[in-house]
């Protein structure tokens, strides 16, 4: 039950809590470029729980029967991103496969996910926090999930202002800044959450 | 008694004719027959130039099964089929047009006398389809047509329409008090051809002198139900709900629910037509609203214009600004005096300037009222705002086409949103395309 | 040292094995048309055909048969090339534009019932036909203005929508949203055009509107390269914009002031060094603007010349030319 806690506070706190996007202020390039349209950002977030939990599987495994054994501790970045750019790539080539509109729709955000900070930024935390290989997955799923949830609902809501009357200053861009700091307002409130 | 969902309140505004007795209105030298009163088909005029026609004798044929024939509203000469304003388009329709000759003579023939519960369904049905009946509650659909539904929809249900919720209006109030007769046997006879063995007639609160009248008119297996006043009771779809509780689905018809609904003054008409051979060519009005001197129920000629109409009710008020046929709510505006009353036109309310809103839209303030007051149940908020940007592929998933367009969303809508005007631009762009795809296949 | 190579050189084999495998049993097998005509399109990526990119538009091309030729940035050429491609016609008219053929503004064209409702004029039309006393007017409540992609048409304060020429790219999304029809596209170097649509008699059109053709037919009449064509439906003549010489003679001849010119065309110059005297361009010239001894140089009477351009294009010797260029 202990163990099992453990492991609950460890997604919601990555999820809610620390969300990557929200909080973290990762990935912001596919948060505001992916959510203009709900199907994409939920499409766009299953691809990035892919990506990211599979990544942090493999670079944790590489990082300490690898690169700690041989002393190439400082190979980390370089290897880190040649691993989640060969994810991406897979990842790339099975939607095109499966889902040509998805496809379409991401457009050039899909190949993006590789130069995606939160991606890197989650295998890198999971060395830095010093977690074993159940708990990396763990935290890189819910720090997926939650990058998800963020995307998605950030998109219900610009899609919602695509229908308000938005003064023509903040047409676009600017309003979806802004709603995006108002929507990491609200994350904060999770603070406090898990002690 | 169950409701239905949402509905507004408006001011009632039936006191400028309650008391008012039916009258008729007497011959005017030229009426003018729309071909087109009813949805459906067009007809096929039958006559030409220089023809003597009498009264209710067939002037246009029906083309197909959802489609109806109109007759002469009196005897006299045809001018010829000429163009004229249709009441509900607003645009130029065929119209026979007729130079009275003063006699108003029958056709040969009519009236008979006949007792039509010794015929059979199919033979009734046939004479009301032959004598041109629609609804008249204003939506004009064909009768003989709602009344042979398909085999696998059998009716089990029948209500007869006498809410009347539409304000100003009292038309059917006045003929439900001074000739219930005519409409206890017409709905009879629908229960015959039926084949029921009980009807409700369906009565608002605010018309008990009726309800009373009804009560004692009606035999046992018709029973008089008095509603809440809520607007728009009187809608098909929520009179269902109310009396039956049945919900028709999206996109569903009563039958689907095995249930029919005529309006009172259809059921008169219909006993007209099967006891006497009486075509539909004439109906009771209301005309009515603070901007004509005397207002009246008038029992009008189908074809009659409005000028004379106008002219009969003592004339406008200075500042009359607005003429609608039908009531505040789902009428439609007329801009011109030459246009003649139809089989659907339930009233002619006449606005004066001041009670005419002019005032411009601005953006919705998601109050959500009209999410409250639609009856529905629709967002019509969401829809006024992607009616606003055209987007009727969006509001299809919306239920765009569940709206029955009875106001009750602009009417509470405090940024003044014309949000039905919305819905039926988004129709409108949503039929042409997909028109556009039968053409291209 | 070595363990870095080997370390980053099989983390990358195992990646590039996986990759490998990946693209055989997820293959996606592109039609290789696409890539034809990708290589013909411009490339410039400039979104004025409507597709996002040229690879976006050669995927349409060659998906869609009903895609229209929409790149205006090919030349005559290229698109034949292209059509010769795809196996189709396509239409190439060069650069088009679109055309307001409306000169109803608040002014001249009145109404016959205020209306209220929403400031779109497709929802205006449901209401009674439009509250213009002319049926086939423009109603002016900007939905050209609000649908084109390219922000190029603006309505202006006499209540007609003015096309800005310098954006827009005859796209044609205005000419479809006129619920009126008004709209057409006419080719970029377009300079005259007659602005009605009505097809109401000239009695019922003079009690609609101040300005709208009466159907005189002079311009029809007095046009020297028989560019204006008279329509079977009782409409207003139409000007045949491939044949137009954009010398303005209907304009000035119009009585309504219908006829509108975007700008008056410059006159010509004949270069004397290139003159031959050949005379094609007096034979040619219908408004007698030139004159010259055979072969000698000649010359163009400048009150006479309207600029139409006919003998810059029959001469053989390019000696023709605008005025104001070398």
């Amino acid at each position: 039950m202990h163990i099992f806690l453990h492991y609950v506070l460890l997604v919601v706190g990555s999820a809610l809590v620390n969300n990557f996007v929200l909080h973290r202020f990762l990935g912001i390039c596919p948060f505001l470029g992916v959510s203009k349209s709900t199907d994409t950002a939920v499409g766009m977030g299953m691809a990035v729980i892919f990506v990211m939990t599979l990544a942090s599987f493999v670079v944790w495994l590489i990082n300490y029967y690898l690169l700690l054994p041989y002393g190439l501790v400082y190979l980390q970045t370089i290897v880190f991103i040649l691993v989640i750019a060969s994810l991406v790539q897979l990842v790339e080539m099975i939607i095109q496969r499966v889902s040509p509109p998805l496809y379409q729709a991401l457009g050039i955000y899909l190949p993006l996910i590789t130069t995606n900070c939160a991606v890197l930024g989650v295998a890198i935390l999971n060395i830095q926090l010093k977690y074993d290989l159940l708990e990396a997955c763990v935290f890189a799923l819910g720090a997926s999930v939650g990058f998800g949830l963020a995307l998605v609902i950030f998109s219900g809501m610009r899609e919602n202002l695509e229908l308000s009357d938005v003064p023509g200053a903040f047409k676009g861009t600017p309003i979806a800044l802004i709603t995006a700091g108002i929507l990491s307002l609200a994350f904060m409130g999770f603070s406090g959450l898990v002690k | 008694m169950l409701s239905f969902r949402g509905g507004i309140h408006p001011p009632g505004m039936k006191h400028l004719v309650r008391d008012r007795a039916i009258v008729d209105m007497p011959l005017v030298p030229l009426y003018r027959v729309l071909v087109q009163q009813h949805i459906g088909a067009p007809a096929k005029p039958l006559v030409k130039a220089g023809d003597t026609v009498k009264r209710g004798q067939m002037l246009s044929e029906p083309l197909g099964f959802v489609s109806a024939s109109v007759h002469a509203p009196t005897s006299g000469k045809v001018r010829g089929v000429e163009n004229c304003i249709n009441p509900v388009t607003g645009l130029g329709s065929p119209c026979v047009v007729i130079e009275a000759d003063g006699e108003d003579a029958w056709a040969e023939g009519i009236p008979f006398d006949v007792d039509p519960f010794s015929m059979d369904g199919s033979e009734l049905i046939s004479r009301i389809r032959s004598s041109g009946i629609v609804g008249m509650g204003g939506a004009t659909f064909p009768s003989h047509v709602k009344l042979s539904p398909p085999r696998d929809k059998p009716i089990d249900a029948f209500i007869v329409n006498g809410v009347e919720c539409e304000p100003y209006l009292g038309a059917d109030h006045r003929l439900m008090l001074e000739e219930p007769q005519r409409i206890v046997l017409g709905a009879r006879l629908v229960m015959h051809i039926l084949g029921l063995s009980v009807a409700v007639v369906a009565i608002e609160a605010n018309k008990l002198d009726a309800v009373e009248v009804m009560r004692k008119n009606a035999p046992g297996s018709i029973r008089v139900e008095v509603l809440d006043v809520k607007y728009p009771q009187g809608a098909e779809k929520q009179l269902i709900k109310a009396i039956l509780d049945r919900e028709v689905p999206p996109g569903g018809l009563p039958m689907d629910v095995g249930a029919l609904v005529h309006n009172a003054g259809t059921c008169a008409a219909i006993w007209d037509a099967c006891s006497r051979g009486i075509p539909l060519i004439e109906r009771v009005t209301s005309v009515t609203g603070s901007g004509i001197r005397e207002p009246k129920n008038i029992r009008v000629r189908v074809g009659t214009p409005l000028r004379d109409v106008i002219d009969f009710c003592g004339g406008l008020q200075e500042d009359a600004s607005k003429v609608i046929f039908g009531g505040p709510m789902m009428g439609i505006a007329q801009y011109s005096m030459d246009v003649p009353v139809t089989k659907g036109t339930s009233g002619i309310l006449v606005l004066r300037s001041r009670e005419v809103d002019r005032s411009s839209y601005t953006s919705c303030i998601s109050c959500g009222r009209c999410v409250d007051a639609c009856p529905m149940g629709l967002l019509p908020n969401v829809l006024s705002r992607l009616g606003e940007r055209s987007m009727w592929e969006d509001a299809l998933e919306y239920n765009l086409m569940d709206c029955i367009e009875c106001g009750s969303c602009a009417y509470v809508c405090p940024a003044y949103r014309p949000i039905v005007h919305f819905i039926k631009h988004m129709k409108a762009l949503a039929r042409e395309a997909s028109a556009k795809k039968r053409q291209a296949v | 040292m070595l363990d870095a190579v080997f370390v980053i050189g099989g983390v990358g084999f195992l990646a590039a094995l996986v990759l490998g495998i990946a693209a055989v049993t997820f293959a996606v097998k592109p039609d290789p048309k696409e890539a034809e005509v990708l290589d013909l399109l411009p490339g410039a990526n400039c979104g004025a055909c409507g597709y996002a990119g040229c690879a976006a538009f050669a995927h349409a091309l060659v998906q869609d048969p009903d895609t229209p030729m929409a790149c205006t940035a090919v030349d005559a050429d290229t698109a034949q090339r292209i059509s010769s491609l795809l196996g189709r016609e396509l239409d190439v008219a060069g650069p088009m534009v679109a055309s307001v053929r409306c000169m109803g503004s608040k002014d001249s064209a009145g109404s016959r019932f205020s209306y209220v409702g929403p400031m779109d004029c497709r929802a205006a039309q449901l209401v009674a036909g439009g509250y213009k006393a002319c049926g086939y007017g423009c109603l002016g409540l900007g939905t050209c203005e609000a649908v084109c992609p390219f922000d190029a048409i603006h309505m202006g304060a006499d209540g007609l929508p003015e096309v800005v020429l310098e954006r827009c790219t005859g796209c044609g999304t205005c000419v479809d949203a006129c619920p009126r029809g008004i709209i057409r596209l006419v080719p970029k170097d377009a300079l005259v055009e007659l602005r009605c649509v009505s097809l109401d008699s000239p009695k019922v059109m003079k009690g609609a509107c101040d300005i709208g053709c009466i159907k005189c037919m002079l311009c029809v009449n007095v046009c020297p390269f028989d560019a204006i064509d008279v329509l079977d439906n009782g409409g207003p003549p139409v000007i045949d914009q491939d044949k137009c010489h954009r010398c303005s003679l209907c304009v000035d001849v119009c009585p309504r002031g219908v006829i509108d010119i975007y700008r008056v065309p410059q006159k010509v110059r004949i270069v004397e060094d290139r003159c031959i005297g050949c005379s094609i361009c007096d034979q040619v010239c219908p408004f007698d603007a030139i004159s010259g001894e055979p072969k000698g140089v000649y010359v163009v009477d400048l009150d006479r010349c309207r600029g139409c351009g006919l003998c810059v294009d029959k001469c053989p010797k390019d000696a023709i030319v605008r005025v104001g260029d070398a």
